[in-house]
């Protein structure tokens, strides 16, 4: 009994190990093959700039709850600022912030010289009730509504029920981006309108220069910043490497989406179940029935970065991650036949590999453990598993690094250095500092 | 049996990994070089004296840099947008006079795999701005190719072109709508070359969506004559996207036509073009139009509605008695939006804080104030009671006289 069951664990050890590697050896093939290389066209934004063409925006900023706009990293007026000066020839910017005493928002407020105006707007999206609707004589573009707390899918419902525009995208109050941002988001868009419902960009996480280094220092130093870095950049491989091979994919960690507004409402809105709607709703778009014309697209642009944040709030991210991964992957699992077969094999695939890659790092170290405490293994075969999958690790944090040099924010010399040097303690050391915080946020 | 497996994995992963890093560094390491051989030549070119030294001399000065970059590199630079002018200019010289102008002609002309598509686009622009003889035949070449990054950058350059063959090129993918006309007509719109005959020509094309292109474009050239009559006949079109966009056309042409045109599509059977004929209207600051406009504040479409909102916003506080009118309408949306406008151009505030700071307040703004805080509703009570700041209890005790006893009390 005890042979067949030695056998059988020794028969999937070695499958997981294959699986790992056919996966680091596809990001490194990925990496070396599109790394590097000069994908973006010599192409100029000034006309879509200044053009009464370009299709206009409206930019939904979700403020869910207090505390959520943390004042030490990021300042909501100055995204506000940020997003009223893009380089865009025609946009609005509706805030949407749940609590009604917020301070920021207060801030927001005497700032625009805001004031409350009863607008009168379609229901669309059913939505928490609103309290107030706040309009400025001094920037008609800014719109701030308070309305009872009912989550991130619920803001953006409210946001899109009350949108002008054709296309609604959700930035987050601690992006920080260039004034091209939104340009190179919409470029796809504005390029294709008929047939874009979506299109998704990348936000780096990493450690934003306008901060001083004393506030990043709080619970892990500059090296948790450069492991949530590694972890968005590979994020962003996997997103662009899938994307490319199959036409589909998930975005990125971080990321900021437009969305086509009349898709969104025939959709029904973003999902308020959803443990992250726009990743949600960003699936259903592609795995639509036969015959949907129609489709999302994923930049290689970046959209801007983002501000490390303390590793219990990493570790809250990832678990909700994994949530939306099961969720998509449930949803695809359930659904009948009408959708599109072919897409939803691709998207299951793409959604089992984001899913299965983490369980079979954890399946190898804990079967090698126990196979030793049990004699079945010599006491170095862990050790040995540990380095397999440390310097595994660190080759595909190597690829990510590879692929993202040379496209504009890359890290280079120093940074690029202590990234590569960095890349193999993650797996041994950050990973298992997530786990701490994450109990420790739990008890 | 997994020992040997686990050894031989973990030896690879380390020797990959360290190779892979080596790499890594060692291409930054050359693009690092790479960058400040650019700033460097960029950085010469700028020099006191040779921004005005003929250009052989130019060329001298850069070439000892220049000849330590790779070709890709300077075409790289010299097709940058980032790239000034003058030494862009210098660039593609010295790269004619290296490597002649067949590769460049060839490399624009086409590529094979979408991993050339950046050197293509790179050639082309240098092309241009070389002025070679074949430049407008690679350009229309560009337009027409399936290629997104390519066809992009052939429509920037066309653009910027006051070559008639340019507008003519743009004119025929236009057409053609290899690619969204949407994208060629921003570079029509901004070419420094107003092809009114040729615009005029496309108002009787089959395809709807070049008529619709023509006839916004034709906005454009307000200094062509009778074309106000041509877009007004366009107003009958079948195709309600074609007289949407000549509206809109006339609106920003102005005139007793575009009224004329406008107050007819009022009643236009496609709602977007009942709202962009109110929007029109607002635009065209006709007063006399407001009641009309005002009948859409109860279309059933929300477009409309707000578009009539919008439009009567802008005509300003004169539309008073219009609005006052819509106060008694029978359709909720229409008493609704009345009243959202009164707030916007500030006369419900206005109107509220007088009689509230009045011993004796008039009867009859008591009862318009009435009519409209009945019109629109508690939360419009409660968002002016707010906004009154310092005189917010007098004019919620105004408010409670008026029987809106709870107004402002959240």
């Amino acid at each position: 009994m005890f042979g067949v069951l030695s056998s059988f664990a020794a028969f999937t050890v070695t499958a997981a190990l294959i699986y790992l590697v056919v996966v680091a050896a596809a990001s490194l093939a990925g990496a070396l093959t599109r790394g590097g290389r000069r994908e973006r066209a010599v192409d100029a934004y000034e006309a879509l700039a200044i053009s009464r063409f370009t299709i206009p925006v409206s930019i939904i900023v979700p403020v869910e709850t207090a505390g959520s706009v943390d004042s030490k990293r990021v300042s909501l007026a100055g995204t506000i600022q940020a997003l009223l000066d893009l380089n865009y020839p025609e946009l609005e910017v509706i805030v949407v912030a749940d609590r009604v005493a917020d301070a920021s928002v207060e801030e927001l407020k005497r700032e625009w010289a805001l004031e409350p105006k009863e607008l009168f707007y379609r229901r669309t999206l059913p939505t928490a009730p609103v309290h107030r609707i706040y309009g400025s004589d001094r920037e008609p573009r800014l719109i701030i509504v308070e309305k009872a707390a009912g989550g991130r899918a619920d803001a953006l419902n409210f946001g899109a029920s009350l949108a002008r525009y054709r296309y609604v995208v959700s930035v987050t109050p601690d992006v920080v981006f260039d004034r091209n941002a939104l340009l190179r988001l919409m470029a796809p868009a504005l390029r294709d309108p008929g047939t874009v419902l979506a299109v998704t960009s990348y936000v780096e996480r990493r450690h934003t220069s306008a901060l001083p280094a004393t506030e990043t220092a709080d619970d892990w130093t500059a090296a948790g910043e450069d492991f949530q870095r590694l972890r968005s950049i590979r994020s962003w491989m996997a997103s662009r490497l899938a994307w490319h091979q199959l036409s589909c994919g998930v975005p990125p960690r971080d990321g900021v989406s437009a969305f086509r507004r009349d898709v969104v409402l025939t959709f029904g809105g973003f999902s308020l179940d959803a443990a992250d709607p726009e990743f949600d709703l960003l699936i259903r778009l592609q795995t639509q029935p036969d015959g949907s014309t129609g489709r999302v697209v994923r930049t290689s642009e970046v959209f801007g970065h983002a501000g490390a944040l303390p590793d219990s709030e990493v570790a809250a991210a990832a678990a909700l991650r994994r949530r939306a991964l099961h969720e998509a992957f449930r949803a695809l699992s359930e659904k009948d036949d009408n959708g599109n077969g072919r897409l939803r094999v691709l998207m299951k695939s793409v959604l089992a590999v984001e899913l299965i890659t983490p369980v079979a790092q954890v399946f190898v170290l804990v079967a090698m453990l126990v196979g030793t405490l049990f004699g079945a293994l010599d006491w170095n075969a862990p050790f040995l598993a540990l380095l397999f999958l440390t310097f595994g690790y660190g080759l595909v944090s190597a690829s990510g690094l590879l692929l993202r040099g040379g496209t504009p924010g890359a890290p280079v010399g120093k940074d690029l250095k202590r990234l590569l040097l960095r890349a193999p303690l993650e797996f041994l050391v950050y990973r298992p500092a997530l786990l701490w915080a994450r109990r420790a946020a739990s008890r | 049996m997994l020992e040997p497996i686990l050894l031989a994995g973990a030896v690879f992963a380390v020797l990959v990994w360290a190779a892979l890093t080596a790499y890594v560094l060692r291409i930054d390491g050359l693009r690092t070089a790479a960058r400040e051989l650019v700033t460097e030549a960029l950085a010469t070119l700028r020099d006191q004296d040779v921004p005005w030294a003929p250009m052989p001399e130019r060329i001298a000065r850069v070439t000892p840099i220049l000849a330590r970059m790779s070709r890709d590199m300077i075409l790289h630079t010299a097709a940058d947008g980032g790239t000034p002018r003058a030494s862009a200019e210098v660039l593609a010289a010295y790269m004619v006079e290296k490597w002649g102008t067949h590769i460049l002609l060839r490399e624009a002309a086409s590529h094979r795999v979408p991993r050339e598509i950046w050197r293509r686009t790179a050639s082309l622009n240098v092309v241009y701005n070389l002025n070679l003889p074949p430049t407008f035949d690679l350009l229309g070449r560009a337009v027409q190719d399936p290629a997104t990054g390519v066809a992009s950058v052939g429509l920037t350059l066309l653009g910027t072109s006051s070559d008639p063959r340019a507008t003519a090129l743009l004119i025929d993918a236009l057409i053609r709508q290899r690619h969204p006309a949407s994208r060629v007509a921003v570079h029509l719109e901004h070419s420094p070359l107003r092809p009114v005959a040729a615009y005029r020509e496309l108002l009787t094309n089959a395809d709807p969506v070049v008529r619709f292109w023509a006839a916004t474009l034709l906005a454009g050239c307000p200094e062509a004559d009778g074309i106000e009559h041509d877009l007004a006949e366009l107003s009958d079109d079948k195709d309600p996207r074609v007289r949407k966009a000549a509206v809109q056309s006339l609106s920003r042409l102005g005139g007793d036509v575009a009224r004329e045109v406008a107050l007819r599509l009022l009643r236009d059977a496609a709602p977007f073009v009942r709202a962009h004929a109110a929007r029109a209207l607002g635009e065209l600051d006709s007063i006399e139009a407001a009641a009309p406009i005002s009948e859409l504040l109860g279309d059933s479409d929300w477009w409309v509605r707000n578009a009539a909102k919008g439009s009567l916003e802008a005509l300003g506080a004169e539309v008073w008695p219009v609005l006052v009118r819509c106060l008694e309408h029978p359709d909720k949306f229409v008493r609704n939006g009345a009243a959202e406008v009164f707030q916007n151009l500030g006369i419900l505030d206005s109107l509220i804080v007088m009689e509230a700071a009045s011993d004796d307040p008039s009867g009859s703004k008591i009862d318009l104030l009435r009519r409209i805080a009945a019109a629109g509703g508690a939360r419009m009570t409660d968002s002016l009671v707010e906004r009154a700041g310092s005189a917010a209890p007098r004019v919620r005790q105004l408010l409670a006289t008026m029987g809106f006893e709870h107004a402002g009390a959240a």
